[in-house]
């Protein structure tokens, strides 16, 4: 038995909608009108999509698809902020895209297409399930990259990103193989079980066993842009138009944090390591520890010299990824971090697509804001972007009354409290957080304390930007002043997985194990 | 254990130091001239022609995506072929007809895709005739020897 197959009706919503859109383009002999047509045919689709979550919000875990699809509360949550980032970035599109000369329908079709994989990833419950929703939303996204044609720089980006990525998933695809050799399991929870017994017994295929979560872990730092397999981040958020580089640091990252906390926390046994090396952590705990600690440290120190305000953003979405790693690692069977992360992820999605939609506020003269300096003034022209940009700066650097403050706040509070070493993690993340404020205030500081030039904002008349900007200002604010029905929404919903999913501790043999006493 | 570690590590360390030790012995005592015919590419000793990266039409590139395409859509079509039968006599015909039906719609809406978008339309002219890429080369390899 298949199980039902309602829980596809949001990819399918999606899907119908991407199709409706391409026969309108192909077909249409009005231009104009079916754009519009187009855009509010996508939108429905989303609408329709979010409308269909509701049957799960309250409902225990299903399974479908054979255990394929496992559709709990924790994926409903990574679900709504992945189509509100869709809803963002495709309102903040409506006229860039026809500004950088690019047909709207076909970016549609690509952002549904993307969007449904991405779905399909939060709620994939086994390896075949999550490599072909990481594929269907990485080719989506790949060919969003590369939409502005006519750019040079897009082009580029989209090539790194594709071949970047292509090798990734080549990685990812490895990892599960030796998973799935040495548990003979396909789904994350058996395999997670099987994963226990391997490392207790210690004999000999604990080493493959690592290197399979070594790999799958490798292919999620890519696919969350952690240091070091951050390079493609700089240049894909760089050369996409920017419009997509918002949806790309939002979307993307939640479903890749959504796969990669369900696997880590299904499949990888807690303070699991193939010798003692790794101590109390585990070698995946170790893993994420560093890799949180690495992108943090370097995501901000990066993001300081950068005049480049996409760059900067970029690195500074590699930053965030090591505060959301940091909450990972230090998570273990403590409920209240993963709802400390769910909680920042929407944070998160707001405040950045709302800054890259700033962005494309800025632009003027048909040209994309590059340089910091093509901000300058930028509060004196138009006074409430200037605080709209303010206030999403405010909230990237954490500062109270903000979304990013309240999700930095659980997430330090979490980490801190996971006690250890991962009191370390925490220390190196306040302080470079606290170093992170220096680039992100010089932006307010570009848009207050300089001269404007006269250069006209293309923003000016472009109500779906407008409204995109309205949409994540106010959530941002929102968000940081009442935190709690989200955060306890959160919470609620990572409920089940710490009964249901966490993996048991594995504890390492004693010393006068005969087995230890072998190697 | 330990052993058979330590053999592989000593293995691993000494393909390093062979394959990295001539390669900077070399570089160290090793005398350097550049001439045309060293820096030649080296393919079985015929004098090359021309770069080896040539712009194609791109409308090749596409048409290859669709062949690729409906090749696979063959390999899948073939099973439910073979087993098309015997799911009619147990009762599954019309459920697993609806399910190709979606795979090819899917696949419809693609190539409705590449023909409204002119894939399929050769009338178009070509950027580049294949002979005048040749010629194009052959005077760019004269000139070359010329200088």
């Amino acid at each position: 038995m298949l199980g039902n197959f309602d829980i596809f009706l949001p990819v399918v919503w999606l899907l119908a909608s991407a199709g409706i859109v391409m026969l309108i383009d192909l077909f249409s002999t009005h231009p104009e009108q079916a754009r519009m047509f187009n855009f509010f045919t996508a939108l429905g689709g989303v609408m329709l999509a979010v409308v269909s979550l509701n049957p799960y919000w309250d409902a225990p875990a299903q399974l479908s698809m054979r255990g394929a699809l496992l559709i709990d509360q924790f994926s409903v949550y990574l679900m709504v902020s992945i189509l509100t980032g869709t809803v963002i970035s495709m309102f903040a599109s409506i006229s860039y895209i026809k500004r950088i000369g690019v047909n709207l329908a076909d970016f549609l079709i690509t952002v549904l297409l993307a969007a449904s994989g991405m779905l399909l990833l939060v709620v994939a419950n086994d390896l075949i399930m999550i490599f072909l929703s990481i594929e269907l939303l990485s080719f989506s996204v790949y060919v969003l990259t590369g939409m502005h044609g006519k750019s040079g720089r897009s082009a580029e980006a989209a090539m790194k990103y594709f071949i970047m990525g292509a090798f990734a998933t080549g990685i990812l695809v490895l990892g599960m193989a030796c998973l799935y050799g040495v548990t003979g399991e396909l789904q994350l929870r058996p395999i997670g079980e099987k994963l226990v017994e391997v490392f207790r017994a210690r004999d000999g295929t604990q080493y493959m066993a690592t290197f399979g979560m070594g790999a799958i872990l490798i292919a999620f730092a890519f696919k969350v842009g952690a240091v070091p397999f951050h390079s493609w981040v700089p240049d894909a958020y760089e050369g996409a138009p920017t419009t997509v580089t918002g949806f790309m640091a939002v979307a993307v990252k939640a479903a890749a944090f959504g796969a990669l906390i369900r696997v880590a926390v299904v499949a990888f046994p807690l303070g699991a390591s193939p010798s003692g090396f790794f101590g109390d952590l585990g070698f995946a705990g170790y893993a994420l520890w560093l890799l949180s600690a690495m992108s943090m440290i370097l995501g901000n120190w990066f993001a300081i010299s950068q005049r480049n305000i996409k760059r900067m953003l970029a690195y500074s979405s590699i930053a965030h990824s090591g505060y959301l790693l940091m909450g990972l690692a230090s998570a273990g069977g403590n409920s209240e971090a993963y709802a400390g992360i769910l909680y920042y992820l929407l944070a998160y999605t707001l405040m950045t697509s709302g800054a890259f939609a700033m962005l494309v506020y800025a632009s003027s003269g048909g040209k994309d804001v590059e340089s910091i300096d093509d901000l300058r003034g930028l509060a004196w022209k138009k006074p409430a972007v200037g605080i709209g940009m303010a206030i999403f700066m405010f909230s990237m650097s954490g500062i109270p009354l903000t979304a990013g403050f309240m999700g930095k706040y659980f997430i330090f509070a979490n980490t801190i409290a996971a006690g250890g070493r991962y009191t370390i993690l925490g220390v190196i993340g306040i302080v470079m957080s606290i170093i992170g404020a220096y680039y992100y205030l010089r932006v307010v500081a570009y848009t207050y304390f300089r001269d404007p030039d006269d250069k006209p904002v293309a923003g000016k008349e472009d109500w779906g930007l407008k409204f995109a900007l309205s949409l994540t200002v106010f959530g941002t604010v929102f968000l940081g002043v009442f935190p709690q029905s989200f955060y306890s929404a959160a919470e609620q919903s990572v409920q089940e997985m710490r009964v249901e999913q966490q993996a048991p501790v594995v504890k390492a043999p004693a010393k006068d194990d005969p087995k230890v006493a072998k190697d | 254990m330990n052993a058979d570690i330590f053999s592989l590590g000593l293995y691993a360390f000494l393909i390093f130091a062979v394959a990295s030790g001539g390669l900077i012995t070399s570089m160290l005592i090793g005398k350097r001239k550049k001439g045309f015919v060293k820096e030649e590419p080296y393919e079985c000793g015929v004098p090359q022609i021309g770069e080896t990266r040539t712009e194609f039409n791109v409308r090749f590139f596409v048409l290859s995506m669709l062949f690729v395409l409906f090749d696979i859509e063959t390999v899948l079509l073939a099973p439910y072929a073979m087993t098309f039968l015997s799911d009619v006599k147990g009762g599954k015909g019309v459920e697993y007809l609806v399910e190709v039906a979606v795979f090819l719609a899917v696949l419809g809406f693609g190539l409705l895709y590449a023909w409204r978008k002119g894939v399929l339309d050769w009338n178009v002219p070509l950027g580049h005739s294949p002979e005048e890429i040749v010629q194009k080369e052959l005077a760019a390899v004269d000139g070359k020897q010329a200088a």
